[in-house]
């Protein structure tokens, strides 16, 4: 029960947003993390990096609490797969509602992935979080997922006026349409 | 034009004296050892033979040997009288020093089906026939074989090396569907080989109508790097004699075959540099007889063509070129593809382009945009806008690059890919198009969003002209023909699209619901940014004209919080086209009012929209009533009471007090200080906005305010 | 075909830093005599290598000096040969424990060859490894080829042989002369190939000392108390913000730990190649039922690990994440094999 992860456990500290990256050994969380702290935000940001979930046990109660998850799927490595999945499980309901998603990365070479696209796609769809492509090879590429994953944090975090992650998933269509890509 | 023996001889004896003559002798006696019947063909101890075989093999790796050489060692060796290690050396040897007469090759094919010479004789001859093929003086006596070439497939030891050798020759005549079947037995009986894919992949590129097996696409060669030392050598000794010869006379260079020889590399170069493959038409290589060529006259090959007068006067003879992406070099070559009527076309076309897009795109292995990417997104964006239909083959790129699109590869050649895409069922639209996109739209700056707005825009634009007029059109074909399919054939099309039975009102309606959505949302996100709202309102400037332009049967308005936004928002801009805005959609339904009492049900929905926003207008602008409606008219009368100042707070968005047009009004006061009448100033007011071409108010003022109605 | 072609060939091998301190390693050419002026640093090393040729033309160059010079390059640039190593036997009741003596030896091994080869036989001696050049001659003008010659080096106070590719119509009589010169009885084939000669010593020599074992090797264990040099201690791995918090520091430090437990802090030996040949029977049989009863037949499987260093790799395999730990005993212990092709088969585990 208390390996569950939650938002609500704990108030935060005025003005902070604090995004927790999931992912297995070797899929740039790092990269990724410091891209993020790079980019001047109006808000504080922590980052926290974890190789899967449950977080091993707080001792000095110290960890903030977390507004964001981002689980990192690298598809060339089945293990960063198989790790999110496990991890998914600890999340406390509250973050599925647009305080969590998947970055996928490596999706465009389909010659080195081990994972197949679909599997990321239907662990997104049972978990209505949304699903980010990206990659952190180039400066550019790695800014451009930063950016977008701190827009999300942003909203997540309550720091834009009137708008939640529920509004802007409320002008999302679902007609479960089945055709093979 | 080849040389005879006699005078490379000379040649080569003025250039260089003795030393150059005496070898010349030594090789002339070494090769009448081998076309002697009467020389031994032992192998141990036979000194002359092994002199023999020496002085060939100096003398072809040094300079070369000349066709006639050439051709009597070819013809010795299919004797089939020396042993095996003596053929090998000689085949090894059989170095061109320009070029290789095509009897040689002749002999050489013709010595595949001999029964005295071996196995591996036989795929020496034909790794060699690989490697010179570039140099046969005439292509088409070789190509004339190609049948006979294409049974050796059978034999296990030769496969490899003839489907390399039928991968060079391939044009597209020599496709044919037992051809095909004939590749798919044997890659039944050996599995999945490369070399056969190869050959396979060839094909499909001729006429994909013909080969349905789905090649796994990507960067692979398909053969390996063989015989590299040998292809080294024969390469070494053509440039040295291209050289030689460039010194010696330039003028006999333009007839030399060597040059020919060059002609070929180059495309292959350039292949690899360019997207689209360079115009080639299969008469390039014929050496036609005159009498054959008289009866072909009547077609000319793209390649002869200067000129769009000559395109003009000649496009029914015209040849169409090997590779059909060719086409896509010149827009004028557009007209070609759609007027010919040979329906192999199309998917010809197809292939290619979903080869290219998952090669340079899906499959590219570095991150970051790859420039043949971008250029040849250029060309289908640029084909697609002269056809003014969509390709399938990009509808379903797109839909599987979408899904993995990071919002900054290649942004605008996708966005613009994006606006042709053709009408179909929203459901389908919504997960294949909009879902991937809204998520990027949500999480991306407020640049990109507006880009987005100006994509769905043009789509709609798209649709709504061209698109479904089509669709429209097909459905009436059909039921004029009363054929009950679900799909309907779009046959006004070079690419036969097919769609299903859809109701295209309906997906209009929802897409712009959609963009209403996702615009409301995103203004708040962006905190009402001015470019954005500006994108906002000219997405809804076309949507007004659904009626009344493109005969859709239906009204679609803006939300309330654009409408809202836009009026209250600090831009004098926004609220003028606001105003137009109403002023359009007001027309609109006038125009629906009068047509016909078809329209009643909708005109019942919308018209009380509608008219509250007209309402609205009026009581921010010129009733000075801006809250009158609203619902905290308590909280107003208690901020009326305890601050003074705000007293006029109804009135604050009147058109003499709203901040938006403060900069006018103020100007208008500094000019015109003698006007003193509410009424006078607002007029005033009005016609310097009319003159700042911001005349959405005055439009609206005259239409819907009673003191300023038009009489 | 002659000498002067060898020599090109041989000096062309060389990089051109390497001359200025080959040369005088082998001390037939001698820069500044008889007008051979080198200039290291402009001429390019073809102008170097036509230079040098000249004047050993001149001089006279037979093909002993060329074979000494090859001996060089073969010492200096070790890593470009595929080695194998040997280890020879049966030494007991021999004269093993005195020293080789290089010139004895050099004598009996080229009587020995004598009785098989045609050959030319070249020793060098360096820092107690023995160098042989040994170019078997087949044919006419095969002296002058590179394709038939012999490298072995043979680290004199042991029972270890590495040589290069040897064909294999030779072999066994190679082997035969080198075990009779050096006084034993038989000569074992180690499971042991790769281009790091240095590497492959170290585990054939130090067999038992790999792993942590080496720190005692190279003596890290004894820190004099006294020393006031103390290590630093380990900053925690590379994060530069105090904003960014890893969560598994705890355990990543406890796999570094338990991959230095078993690998140690030093550098590991350079392989290349790993490979496992299974030659047991199919016993996945859950998976595939249609197997189980094939139970008896053997079921050949090899798996193969290959890269620039392959056990080096395996260690990262660790603190990378991407394995398990610990790692099972064929991997974790690699290092104390001087193995790197293990045969798994049915009943020795």
């Amino acid at each position: 029960m208390s390996k569950l992860l939650s938002t609500f456990n704990k108030v935060s500290a005025p003005n902070t947003a604090t995004v927790l990256l999931v992912g297995a050994e070797g899929t740039s969380k790092h990269k990724l993390a410091e891209a993020m702290l790079n980019i001047d935000t109006d808000f504080n940001l922590n980052m926290l990096t974890a190789s899967s979930l449950p977080l091993p046990k707080d001792e000095s109660d110290s960890r903030p609490p977390v507004n964001f998850v981002v689980f990192v799927i690298d598809l060339s490595n089945v293990l960063s797969m198989t790790i999110v999945e496990s991890s998914v499980k600890y999340l406390d309901v509250d973050y599925f509602l647009g305080r969590c998603c998947f970055v996928v990365m490596k999706a465009e070479d389909p010659d080195n992935q081990n994972v197949e696209m679909m599997a990321v796609t239907g662990l997104s769809d049972v978990y209505q979080s949304p699903m980010l492509c990206g990659d952190v090879k180039t400066i550019r590429n790695c800014q451009c997922l930063a950016r977008k994953l701190l827009s999300m944090v942003e909203i997540a975090g309550g720091f834009k006026f009137g708008v939640t992650p529920l509004l802007i998933d409320a002008t999302r269509n679902t007609f479960n349409f089945e055709e093979e890509l | 034009m080849p040389l005879t023996e006699n005078d490379q001889q000379k040649q080569q004896a003025s250039k260089s004296g003795n030393g150059k003559k005496k070898t010349l002798v030594a090789l002339r006696n070494a090769i009448t050892y081998f076309t002697d019947a009467r020389s031994s063909a032992k192998y141990r101890g036979n000194l002359n033979l092994h002199l023999a075989l020496e002085n060939i093999e100096q003398s072809s790796r040094s300079s070369g040997l000349t066709p006639p050489h050439i051709l009597k060692l070819v013809k010795s060796i299919t004797t089939g009288k020396w042993t095996e290690i003596v053929s090998s050396r000689l085949i090894r040897s059989l170095i061109p020093a320009a070029h290789v007469p095509h009897n040689a090759v002749v002999f050489a094919v013709s010595s595949l089906s001999a029964k005295n010479i071996s196995d591996n004789m036989k795929c020496l001859f034909v790794r060699w026939m690989v490697l010179i093929y570039e140099y046969v003086d005439n292509k088409d006596t070789l190509h004339s074989l190609y049948g006979i070439l294409f049974l050796f497939l059978d034999s296990d030891i030769l496969c490899v090396h003839i489907c390399r050798l039928l991968y060079l020759m391939t044009q597209r005549g020599d496709v044919k569907q037992y051809r095909v079947r004939k590749l798919l037995d044997i890659q039944s009986k050996v599995g999945v080989q490369p070399h056969i894919m190869a050959l396979l992949s060839v094909y499909k590129l001729y006429s994909p109508n013909m080969v349905t097996v789905s090649s796994r696409i990507g960067n692979q060669s398909y053969f390996k790097q063989s015989d590299q030392k040998w292809a080294q050598i024969i390469h070494l000794v053509q440039e040295k004699n291209k050289r030689l010869n460039e010194d010696e006379d330039e003028a006999e260079d333009a007839n030399e075959p060597s040059s020919r020889a060059l002609d070929v590399h180059q495309p292959r170069k350039r292949r690899k540099l360019d997207v689209i493959p360079v115009l080639e038409t299969i008469d390039r290589n014929e050496r036609v007889p005159q009498s054959v060529k008289s009866l072909r006259k009547r077609m000319v090959p793209l390649e002869q063509i200067e000129n769009f007068k000559q395109l003009l006067q000649n496009i029914d003879v015209v040849v169409l070129p090997n590779r059909i992406a060719s086409i896509l070099q010149s827009p004028h070559l557009y007209h070609v593809l759609t007027l010919f009527p040979d329906k192999t076309i199309a998917p010809r076309l197809s292939y290619w382009i979903h080869v290219s897009l998952y090669r340079e795109i899906i499959a590219y292995p570095k991150s970051g945009e790859n420039p043949k990417a971008t250029a040849l997104l250029q060309v289908i964006t640029d084909f697609t806008d002269h056809l003014q239909e969509s390709i399938p083959v990009c509808e379903w790129f797109l839909n599987q690059y979408l899904h993995t699109w990071n919002g900054l590869d290649y942004r605008i050649h996708i966005l613009n890919l994006i606006t042709r895409m053709p009408i179909c069922s929203f459901e389908k639209m919504n997960d294949l198009l909009l879902e991937p996109l809204r998520k990027l739209y949500f999480c991306s700056g407020v640049y990109f969003k507006c880009l987005l707005l100006w994509c769905f825009t043009e789509l709609l634009r798209n649709l709504m002209s061209v698109e479904v007029p089509r669709h429209r059109r097909a459905v009436a074909k059909q039921q004029e023909t009363n054929i009950a399919e679900s799909t309907i054939l779009l046959n006004d099309t070079i690419f036969g699209q097919q769609t299903e039975q859809i109701s295209t009102d309906n997906t209009i309606v929802e897409f712009i619901n959609f963009v209403d959505n996702i615009c409301v949302v995103g203004l708040q996100v962006e905190k009402n940014n001015a470019l954005l709202m500006s994108y906002v309102l000219d997405f809804f400037h076309v949507t007004s004209g659904l009626y009344s332009r493109h005969g859709f049967k239906f009204l679609q308005l803006p939300s309330s919080p654009i409408v809202k936004r836009a009026l209250y928002g600090n831009s004098a801009v926004f609220v003028s086209k606001i105003n137009e805005l109403l002023c359009r959609y007001s027309d609109e339904v006038n125009l629906m009012k009068e047509s016909q009492a078809e329209y009643v049900d909708i005109l019942k929905e919308k018209i009380p929209i509608m008219n509250n926003y007209v309402l609205c207008v009026c009581n921010a602008l010129w009733q000075s009533k801006a809250f009158k409606n609203a619902k905290f008219q308590s909280t107003l009368s208690a901020i009326e009471t305890y601050l003074p100042s705000s007293r006029r707070a109804n009135a604050s968005f009147s058109v003499l007090l709203h901040p938006a047009l403060q900069m006018f009004v103020k100007k208008q006061q500094e000019l015109n200080q003698t006007h003193s009448t509410p009424r006078t100033r607002e007029l005033a007011i009005l016609n310097s906005l009319k003159s700042h071409d911001l005349d959405g108010i005055y439009t609206f003022a005259t239409t819907f305010v009673g003191r300023y109605a038009r009489k | 075909m002659d000498v002067l072609f060898l020599l090109r060939k041989v000096l062309n091998r060389f990089r051109k830093a390497d001359f200025e301190i080959v040369l005088p390693e082998w001390g037939f050419v001698v820069i500044g005599e008889e007008g051979l002026h080198l200039d290291f640093n402009r001429a390019t090393k073809a102008v170097i290598v036509s230079r040098i040729t000249e004047y050993c033309k001149r001089k006279n160059i037979t093909l002993d000096d060329v074979a000494e010079l090859d001996l060089i390059y073969n010492h200096w640039h070790q890593n470009n040969r595929n080695w194998q190593v040997y280890r020879l036997t049966g030494a007991e009741g021999m004269k093993k424990d005195a020293p080789i003596v290089p010139p004895d030896f050099e004598f009996t091994l080229r009587k020995q060859l004598s009785f098989y080869f045609r050959h030319d036989l070249h020793m060098m001696k360096k820092e107690d490894w023995i160098w042989l050049r040994i170019c078997l001659k087949e044919g006419v003008g095969s002296e002058f080829s590179l394709n038939n010659v012999v490298y072995i080096m043979h680290p004199s106070d042991s029972l270890n042989v590495f040589t290069s590719t040897i064909k294999k119509s030779y072999k066994q009589y190679l082997l035969q002369a080198l075990v009779l010169s050096l006084h034993c009885t038989k000569i074992k084939e180690l499971e042991l190939t790769g281009r790091h000669l240095r590497s492959l010593a170290d585990m054939v020599l130090h067999q038992h000392s790999q792993g942590v074992m080496s720190r005692y090797r190279y003596n890290q264990v004894d820190e004099s108390p006294l020393s006031c040099f103390r290590k630093r201690k380990e900053s925690p791995p590379d994060i530069s913000d105090d904003r960014l918090i890893c969560e598994n520091t705890k355990e990543k430090r406890a796999r570094l730990s338990q991959t230095q437990e078993t690998f140690g802090q030093n550098k590991q030996p350079v392989v290349q190649k790993l490979t496992y040949k299974l030659v047991t029977g199919f016993h996945a049989n859950e998976y595939v039922p249609g197997m189980a009863d094939g139970d008896t037949n053997v079921f050949h499987c090899t798996v193969k690990f290959a890269g620039t260093s392959v056990i080096e790799g395996i260690r990262q395999l660790g603190p990378a994440g991407l394995a398990k730990l610990p790692l099972p005993s064929h991997l974790g212990n690699i290092h104390s094999l001087a193995k790197n092709c293990m045969i798994i088969s049915e009943g020795n585990h």
